[in-house]
């Protein structure tokens, strides 16, 4: 079987390296009020593992927020007066910053949605009106719900029919099953960059060319890859790309649909009502052109200012450096984890992000997390929106350190002597 | 009164978690309920309860598997409303999942048991829907078997 192998695989951060890359996530820790202020009973600083649900927001972005009530806010495009004018060019300026981010041809394939389930709910929406029942849609078991449940939507409104990319036992997919999947009926594939369980990085720039040479289209989930490592939607070959901005330093409520332009033009709009207009009669309506059309209703403005600060802050601390300073964090947390008697880390992909499943035999995940969460430290427990994958790998649920920016080693130090405690306890309530 | 947050009212839960009471031997009706956010699941069963007039008592048997919250909730559940009417066991159930929910003072589950361990419940939001979940699924399932039995006397 031919391994889909990923290119330019990142060497981790060892000894000298590793402390001084240590040594800087401390300081962008100061960033962050919340990880500076004592939220336990004991004064002890917050250990947050769980940036994967959510990220904690740099004060950059809570005072541009702050900074825009103040002297902005205002609705957009339809109030004329310098308000207007101003929030208006403060969202154009956010999707700008956006299409800049990530590499776009231009600002009008950068469609703002709430996140990355609403971007993909767009999407399925929309696209799957051009296709005809008994069109296949190829996704894999690594999916998270918001890449799973709109295309089981879709499945069921258009007749479509739903393919699955399996995993090896390691965690990653394999090129000869995605190669035996694709047929002239495979009209989209769709696949995360991260898995958000496991933490596997799927070579989605190696992928594209064998998704488009059969003539099919390849959406990217990067919900979990754009906050952590550089996105080039050319590099990457994606013609639609997902994410939310609350992962990336952002406020929550926020995130876009990049699409090419010419497939966004070629889509029926989706939801009615606001700026995706252009005329409107007692007998119907002209749909207004991109981005726009996509649009409906007053859009998030402090979400895009926030999300165009966070872009900022994380472009000054550099995506690779995030990348591979989590990934060596969790490297290290996962090599000591190991040694504890009694706890499993699941899943061994060729390429890890910052994020890893563990659980410890004979103790139930939310009693674990509850555990860890008195002395101060936060952890995902339960079935991480991954039903398919959490069966698949016989996680009754399981729990789930995620490291972002501003973690450190300490924060892996304390989860693994708290696991220590907690494997010497046994049974933990 | 003992508390989830206090070491007594953890011990209580514990006790519960290891040596869940009345389980297994499951009727033939048993019911499976789930937390989908966890996939944590009990298997409930429940005989008696169907004289027409309430006064037989019912007896609850359950199987499951998840964290020490929705198992020992459980236990103490099927233990407390094992033979108590049907009625009763409707009004308990309506108690203890509005003291859960942090609708009403937790001090009313005092005189209830082992169950005033969770009273605190209502703090931990998230913690909630594994204390709830067997509760829940009884309620439904004695409100269902009461309606039944009202149709049969009509």
């Amino acid at each position: 079987m031919t391994n889909i192998m990923q290119t330019g695989a990142r060497g981790l951060l060892k000894g000298a390296a590793f402390d001084a890359a240590d040594a800087k996530a401390q300081g962008i820790r100061e960033d962050f009020p919340i990880l500076t202020a004592s939220l336990t009973k004991q004064g002890a600083p917050l250990v947050y593992l769980d940036s994967a649900a959510t990220s904690q927001k740099p004060g950059a972005v809570i005072d541009a927020i702050v900074d825009y009530y103040e002297n902005t806010n205002a609705n957009v495009y339809r109030s004329i007066h310098r308000l207007g004018e101003k929030a208006t060019a403060a969202l154009e300026s956010g999707r700008a910053a956006v299409a800049d981010y990530i590499g776009a041809a231009s600002s009008r394939e950068i469609i703002f949605t709430r996140g990355t389930t609403e971007s993909f709910n767009l999407l399925a929406s929309s696209l799957c009106r051009r296709f005809e029942a008994g069109d296949e849609i190829i996704l894999s078991e690594m999916e998270h719900h918001a890449n799973i449940v709109p295309w089981h939507m879709a499945a069921k409104n258009y007749g479509v029919v739903l393919k699955f990319l399996p995993l090896n036992e390691a965690g990653d997919l394999e090129l000869s099953d995605l190669d035996r999947l694709l047929n002239p009926r495979t009209k989209l594939v769709s696949l995360t960059h991260i898995s958000n369980l496991l933490g596997t990085i799927n070579p989605i720039g190696q992928i594209a060319p064998l998704v488009h040479a059969r003539g099919a289209l390849l959406a990217v989930d990067a919900a979990q890859s754009l906050p952590h490592m550089p996105i080039d939607v050319k590099a990457l070959g994606a013609d639609f790309l997902a994410f939310s901005g609350h992962k990336a330093f952002a406020p929550m409520g926020i995130g876009c649909l990049y699409g090419r332009q010419e497939l966004l033009e070629s889509l029926p709009p989706w939801q009615g009502g606001g700026e995706m207009i252009s005329a409107v009669g007692l007998h119907g309506f002209s749909v207004n052109e991109l981005p726009w059309k996509f649009e409906a209703g007053t859009p998030n403005v402090e979400g895009v200012v926030g999300l165009e600060a966070a872009l900022d802050y994380m472009r000054r601390l550099d995506p690779t450096w995030i990348d591979t300073w989590t990934a060596s964090l969790a490297a290290y947390a996962i090599e000591r984890l190991e040694a504890i008697p009694g706890v499993t880390v699941h899943g061994a992909p060729r390429l890890r992000a910052g994020l890893f499943p563990f659980t410890l035999a004979g103790v139930h995940a939310h009693d674990l997390a509850a555990f860890l969460d008195r002395s101060g430290i936060a952890v995902r427990a339960g079935k991480h929106c991954a039903h398919p994958l959490s069966d698949k790998l016989e996680l009754l649920s399981s729990c789930r350190a995620s490291f972002h920016a501003y973690s450190t080693r300490a924060d892996a130090d304390a989860l693994i002597k708290r696991l220590t405690a907690a494997a010497r306890r046994g049974v933990i309530v | 009164m003992s508390s989830i947050e206090s070491e007594v009212g953890r011990e209580i839960i514990y006790d519960h978690y290891t040596r869940p009471r009345h389980f297994g031997a499951l009727g033939p009706d048993a019911v499976m309920l789930e937390n989908p956010s966890c996939g944590d699941t009990v298997r409930l069963s429940i005989s008696g309860g169907i004289s027409p007039d309430d006064s037989e008592t019912l007896e609850f048997r359950f199987e499951g598997k998840g964290c020490s919250i929705s198992q020992s909730s459980t236990s103490m559940m099927v233990e407390l409303l094992s033979g108590k009417s049907r009625g009763e066991a409707i009004r308990i159930t309506e108690h203890v999942l509005s003291v859960f929910r942090g609708e009403r003072d937790p001090h009313i589950l005092e005189d209830l048991g082992d169950i005033s361990a969770l009273a605190g419940i209502a703090r931990l939001p998230v913690r909630v829907k594994c204390a709830a979940l067997a509760w829940q699924g009884a309620l439904k399932l004695l409100r269902q078997q009461e309606r039944e039995h009202s149709e049969v006397e009509r």
